[in-house]
């Protein structure tokens, strides 16, 4: 039953994929700006229309859409996602799969910080509502939440790297395990954190109005117990699904941090492809980033059902 | 897996090529960095450089835009010519050259003692190799073709409307090279210097696929420094070439990459990097408000003159009046002090004051709000009220620039002298625009290589550049001669001669001309920086003191 849900989830990302290359295709290559005189007009050649035509024809752009769009999926599933028309004419593939093990990486302490803090936060919320610690800790939520990344980045790099000097170096990428990266995955936790918090305050203060811990502690169960013990497992499913959402946005939405802190993982090639229009790069990207969003809903969707056998399918 | 670094094979190779290096400089046989290093220098000569990651181009036939090759390109790559610090073309692989009576025959003489980073010689075959490289369609170099136009069969060839390869460049032995060209061109030695001349080695050159880029491993080098590691937009290294005539003293260069200018700044502040380029408003704030950095602060005009266009196939600027009197409506001056912070430097021509063909004197459409009424009456229209709907370019995506406010004073100005309300239109791009009936543009001009012809170039009647739709047969006809003619004299006069053609009919107003700035760390000694956006003293003088 699971392994044929799984199979059918798995199948219905296919046309969606395929959507998705459609719309970003048609948008690239018809939206703002012609790609070719776009890469012109960054040179001494701006304003050259043979020169722009006669590109155009070498890539393939002045033929029907349709048989542009077919073209491109064929080369895209045997490997061939074109060369970036800005980043020393490299492959596109080559470049994402350089690319991507980073803000995996970004991701994976973002995620960390994510669920290492967000997490006790919101348990100590619901344990403590309504007192000022719960206040507390919402209100820190929403106005770490209300800052935009790409303000509070500079704004902490100039206080922790300059003023104060805690941080030696932010800037660049040494790995997961180095110093630098502590900064930015940290900021990049910042904006779901409210989500992760609240969720986890509401899951378990849901929990705690439950007759078994009502019975617990009248069995005589120490606090710390009943949190552990039975709290945890019944409150935080839901809560580890929604990480396995955000998880997906920690890779593919770090565009603001990467591009401030000189991280050379995806969000960096995004931001790249978009500034530029560089079309192959711009397809890439978007590719991928749609099959990792696909991808994690329906790995959250399968581990939702796996977790709780009470879940049925339709 | 994530950086890009040179592979073990390549890594052997240039290993053995520093181990002999090493070797015959101690038989004394080469003068290396200690031999040369001024008393006081660092026993490490290395120099750090914040840049912008985006502006990193490893392969010269790929390098456009004057921040790229200044900053990366010339560090690297060396072509026939070079423009050394006072912006004059001198010979640079190319020992000398001779030109036939008719001015049709370059004969090339190739340093014989010129070799690449790896020691491989180059010769006048590379030389052709590199060019028919450069030239070959599948390579895709958007510009080689229109920088090699006058030589026969080159620009055929780059069209893809000949699949000869060239026949108006030849190697005739080791060291000689013919050039012949379809008409006489007195600055075609000023071409090579330009990047897409630059010589590679071919045979390198020849291993690249997509997957495997030959940028990423190359070992042959024939510009004063050489890559000795790539990490994708985090560090460009490069390492001195020993085989570089002028024998620099710095033995490295580290590029620390960065793509957001805020981030640059920090990196020097945190005292990561030696030198950085600075935004406009860091060096607003350096220059003009907080002196922290002052005495650190190097500000240097270029060649990048920003024009006022009056599209003249549009109405009303098909009236030459109407082109002056909103010409001679700006007040240039306050819009500097104002709006430009003092950063730029006004310019009343279209040729910069470093070149031979410059003559200083009184500005042909000086800001003078009387007379541009005069001219405005004396118009086909008459008065302000009879002028159609005038629009004013905008992107609207200079985020950290001045675009809208610079827009906003030149809108106020033309209200308050001419009585003209003008609309800031916001037309996204370039290409855009000029399909729009928008009749005012500000347009960027930069000079690719020092000469009289580049400066004028965009006025030519069949220039796709040619945003002011400006076309005067006299103008282009001057242009033409002086070009060919050998009479240097006589150029630089006939340069002017077109000069005062556009600015009497008021084809553009020049505005200014921009700077780039700098911070430079104190023991960082020598550093010479011009307005072509090179860093020649990179390639000799430069180099570090003990702190």
């Amino acid at each position: 039953m699971l392994a044929k849900y799984a199979a059918r989830r798995i199948l219905l990302t296919i046309p969606v994929i395929l959507a998705v290359i459609a719309l970003t295709y048609g948008m690239a290559l018809y939206g703002a700006g012609d790609p070719v005189a776009t890469l012109v007009g960054q040179t001494e050649a701006r304003g050259d229309v043979e020169l722009i035509e006669r590109l155009r024809s070498e890539h393939g752009y002045d033929r029907p859409f349709v048989v542009q769009y077919a073209d491109y999926v064929r080369k895209f599933v045997s490997g061939d996602w074109g060369t970036s028309f800005q980043l020393q004419n490299q492959s596109v593939r080559i470049l994402i799969t350089n690319a991507l093990p980073v803000s995996f990486q970004l991701g994976l302490v973002a995620l960390v910080f994510l669920v290492g803090f967000g997490i006790p936060m919101g348990i100590l919320a619901a344990v403590k509502r309504d007192t000022w610690i719960d206040r507390a800790i919402v209100s820190t939520s929403v106005l770490a939440d209300s800052i935009p990344s790409f303000v509070l980045a500079p704004v902490l790099l100039v206080i922790l790297v300059l003023k104060i000097g805690v941080i030696e170096s932010a800037v660049g990428w040494d790995g997961m395990f180095s110093q630098k990266v502590l900064l930015p995955a940290f900021i990049l936790a910042l904006g779901p954190m409210l989500i992760i918090v609240r969720q986890t305050r509401y899951a378990v203060g849901e929990v705690l109005q439950q007759d078994y811990i009502r019975t617990a502690r009248a069995k005589g169960l120490g606090g710390r117990h009943i949190v552990f013990g039975h709290v945890m497992k019944n409150s935080l499913q839901p809560v580890l699904t929604l990480s396995g959402l955000i998880a997906a946005y920690l890779v593919t939405g770090s565009i603001f941090i990467e591009r401030i802190f000189g991280i050379p993982g995806f969000g960096y090639l995004v931001v790249t492809a978009l500034q530029r229009n560089d079309l192959p790069l711009l397809m890439g990207t978007t590719i991928v980033a749609g099959v990792i969003v696909l991808v994690a809903n329906v790995v959250v969707d399968i581990s939702y059902a796996i977790l709780d056998p009470r879940v049925r399918f339709g | 897996m994530f950086d890009q670094t040179v592979d073990r094979r390549t890594l052997l190779r240039v290993s053995a090529a520093s181990a002999a290096t090493t070797a015959i400089a101690g038989l004394g046989l080469v003068a290396t960095a200690q031999d040369t290093a001024p008393e006081g220098a660092a026993e490490d000569q290395t120099l750090r450089i914040a840049a912008l990651a985006d502006a990193v181009q490893l392969d010269p036939h790929f390098s456009y835009g004057r921040s790229t090759t200044g900053t990366f390109t010339n560090v690297m790559w060396a072509g026939l010519t070079k423009v050394n610090a006072d912006l004059e073309v001198v010979p640079d692989i190319a020992l000398s050259w001779d030109l036939s009576e008719d001015g049709l025959l370059y004969t090339f003489h190739i340093d014989p003692e010129r070799k690449f980073s790896d020691g491989t010689p180059i010769t006048a075959h590379t030389v052709v190799g590199a060019w028919n490289r450069s030239l070959n369609p599948e390579t895709q170099s958007l510009v080689a073709g229109s920088y090699l136009r006058d030589v026969i069969g080159a620009a055929d060839y780059w069209r893809g409307e000949s699949t000869e390869l060239p026949t108006g460049f030849r190697a005739i032995d080791d060291l000689t090279l013919e050039v012949e060209l379809f008409h006489p061109r007195n600055y075609f030695h000023k071409i090579l210097s330009h990047p897409s001349t630059f010589i590679i080695n071919p045979d390198e050159v020849a291993t690249h696929t997509p997957d495997d880029p030959w940028t990423l491993r190359a070992v042959s080098f024939s510009g004063p420094f050489a890559v000795e590691s790539y990490q994708d937009r985090q560090l460009l290294t490069l390492v001195r070439n020993e085989y570089y005539p002028t024998n620099p003293t710095l033995q490295h260069i580290v590029y620390r990459l960065a793509d957001d200018v805020q981030t640059q700044f920090l990196l020097y502040q945190n005292d990561e990097v030696d030198i950085t380029p600075l935004g406009i408003a860091d060096a607003d704030n350096v220059k003009n408000q907080d002196p922290t950095y002052r005495e650190e602060f190097v500000e240097q005009p270029i060649w990048w003159l920003d024009n006022l266009y009056m599209r003249q196939e549009l109405a009303p600027f098909d009236d030459v009046n109407v082109r002056k009197a909103f010409a001679m409506s700006i007040d240039k001056a306050t819009i500097l002090t104002a709006v430009e912070r003092d950063l730029y430097t006004n310019m009343d021509g279209i040729f910069h004051p470093e070149m031979d063909v410059y003559e200083s004197g009184e500005p042909v459409l000086a800001f003078d709000p009387d007379d541009a009424r005069a001219a405005l009456e004396a118009s086909s229209y008459g008065s302000a009220d009879a002028l159609p709907n005038i629009a004013f370019w905008v992107t609207g995506t200079e985020a950290t620039g001045t675009e809208a406010t610079r827009a906003a004073a030149m809108q106020e100005m033309w209200r308050q002298n001419l009585g003209v309300n003008v609309e800031i239109r916001v037309v996204p791009t370039y290409e855009e625009m000029l399909e729009s009936d928008v009749q005012l543009v500000i347009g960027s001009e930069g000079i690719q290589y020092p000469d009289g012809s580049t400066a004028v170039g965009y006025l030519l009647c069949d220039s796709p550049a040619n945003i002011a739709q400006f076309c005067d047969e006299d103008f282009d006809a001057l242009v033409a001669e002086a070009g060919m003619t050998q009479d240097e004299a006589l150029a630089i006069d006939l340069y002017r001669q077109a000069q005062a053609i556009a600015l009497d009919s008021a084809a553009l107003l020049p505005l200014w001309r921009r700077a780039n700035h700098y911070l430079v760390k104190p023991h960082v000694q020598n550093f010479v920086t011009t307005a072509m956006y090179t860093m020649p003293s990179l390639a000799d003088t430069l180099y570090i003191s003990e702190a």
